[in-house]
């Protein structure tokens, strides 16, 4: 970051973060800042509002439906028994442990990376984004690469999906650590059938529909519903990868 | 200035300073601080050398703004004197992990965090060892050494 400093304030509670986002329209959430910092390279520091100290956000409600606050990092949910049906499978591939210390679940969903493993897994899971405005499914929640409807000023306050639901996830990284995703692949067994959530096809993560498993040519199927982008790097080979990835994952469900 | 007051604890010792809002961790370690054993690579989180210890678990330190660390507690590997860091120190220095030691600290920070893990079966195991180091990136390729000091700090626990 070069020029001016914009300020920084960590507000509290919610109520708190309200007021000065309606104070300051202009400000950047702050969470994690594992995406949002190394964007700003070059630029001129925006005014921080750093959601870090408010601890409504910091929690995981389990019942019927898991509720992980927004300020919830990585580690933390991977951590948790919430996690265990392919949510901390899934946490596994994302950057490396000191990311996973830092980044958060809020700041995952609202950077909506297209082969980002958090709007993969949730879209999988059939989650919703709750703001302070609103619930949002998470289909609808993402508008495309690092694209959401979020409003100006909304807050994503926790993210929410079914409790005790259970995916096989598979990913090919570009390299390892830092490397972003090919493709990467949930599986889940919906009665006799699977159904896939993709991402590294076209620009969003993408969910199929139950597809009947045998003996059907199951992969033409899921083709059939994700056409890869023409514009993909090497659509060829991402096909290939997706059913070398979707073969394992489906095995294991 | 139009600074932001904190105070948190580095390396065992009460700090309070007053910095810019847009200051990041890795820059108050060196700048402010003194603290040369932080290094800064790539300043946008690719190549773990900033590594520090904030509560005991690691973050990148240039991306990490020193304002969002108002009352943690960091070790830095200046910081490394008490047993478990003289453990990683000797090992790193019989196996020669430290070839350039651009990534020293880096390494020696994600080691220590390893090593700490209770949730993790067995601190030996290379793959183990190896999917947590891949945190951090030596240029020199001098990995062979780096696994086999972390596996001998782990032999002397």
């Amino acid at each position: 970051m070069t020029g001016e400093s914009g300020g920084y304030a960590a507000p509290n509670d919610l109520g708190a973060l309200r007021a000065f986002l309606d104070a300051n329209p202009g400000a950047a959430i702050l969470a994690g800042g594992q995406s949002l910092l190394p964007s700003l390279r070059g630029k001129a520091p925006p005014q921080f509002v750093d959601i870090g100290r408010i601890a409504a956000l910091k929690a995981i409600e389990t019942g019927s439906r898991v509720r992980v606050g927004a300020g919830v990092t990585l580690a933390a949910l991977a951590r948790h028994p919430a996690a265990a049906g392919g949510i901390a499978e899934a946490i596994g591939f994302v950057g490396n442990v000191t990311i996973r210390n830092r980044a958060t679940v809020g700041g995952c969903l609202a950077w909506a990376d297209p082969r980002g493993e958090i709007p993969l897994i949730m879209l999988a899971l059939g989650g919703t984004v709750e703001t302070d405005r609103r619930e949002i499914a998470v289909e609808d929640f993402i508008a495309g690469p690092f694209l959401t409807t979020l409003e100006p000023g909304e807050i994503i306050v926790a993210a929410t999906f079914e409790a005790g639901r259970k995916l096989a996830f598979e990913e090919l990284l570009v390299r390892n650590s830092t490397g972003r995703a090919v493709v990467a692949v949930a599986c889940e067994r919906v009665g006799e059938a699977r159904r896939y959530t993709v991402s590294g096809l076209v620009d969003r993560p993408v969910r199929s529909t139950p597809i009947a498993d045998d003996p059907s040519p199951w992969f033409d199927d899921l083709l059939v519903q994700f056409p890869v982008l023409a514009d993909a790097s090497s659509p060829t080979y991402r096909r290939r990868v997706l059913h070398a990835l979707a073969l394992r994952a489906r095995e294991r469900m | 200035m139009n600074g932001v007051l904190i105070s948190l604890r580095i390396n065992g010792g009460a700090v309070a300073a007053r910095v810019a809002p847009d200051l990041t961790l890795a820059d108050f370690l060196r700048g402010e601080q003194r603290l040369k054993g932080t290094h800064i690579g790539c300043e946008e989180g690719v190549c773990g050398s900033c590594t520090v210890m904030a509560d005991g678990e690691t973050l990148r330190s240039c991306l990490t703004l020193a304002t969002q660390m108002d009352g943690a507690d960091i070790t830095t590997v200046e910081g490394f004197d008490d047993p478990a860091g003289e453990r990683l120190r000797k090992a790193f220095s019989e196996y020669f992990a430290a070839q350039c030691g651009f990534c020293t600290a880096g390494m020696m920070a994600v080691a220590r965090e390893f090593l700490a893990d209770t949730s993790v079966a067995d601190h030996r195991d290379e793959a183990a060892i190896r999917s947590r180091l891949d945190a951090v990136v030596c240029r020199c390729t001098g990995y062979q050494a780096i696994v086999a000091a972390v596996r001998a700090a782990a032999g002397a626990e």
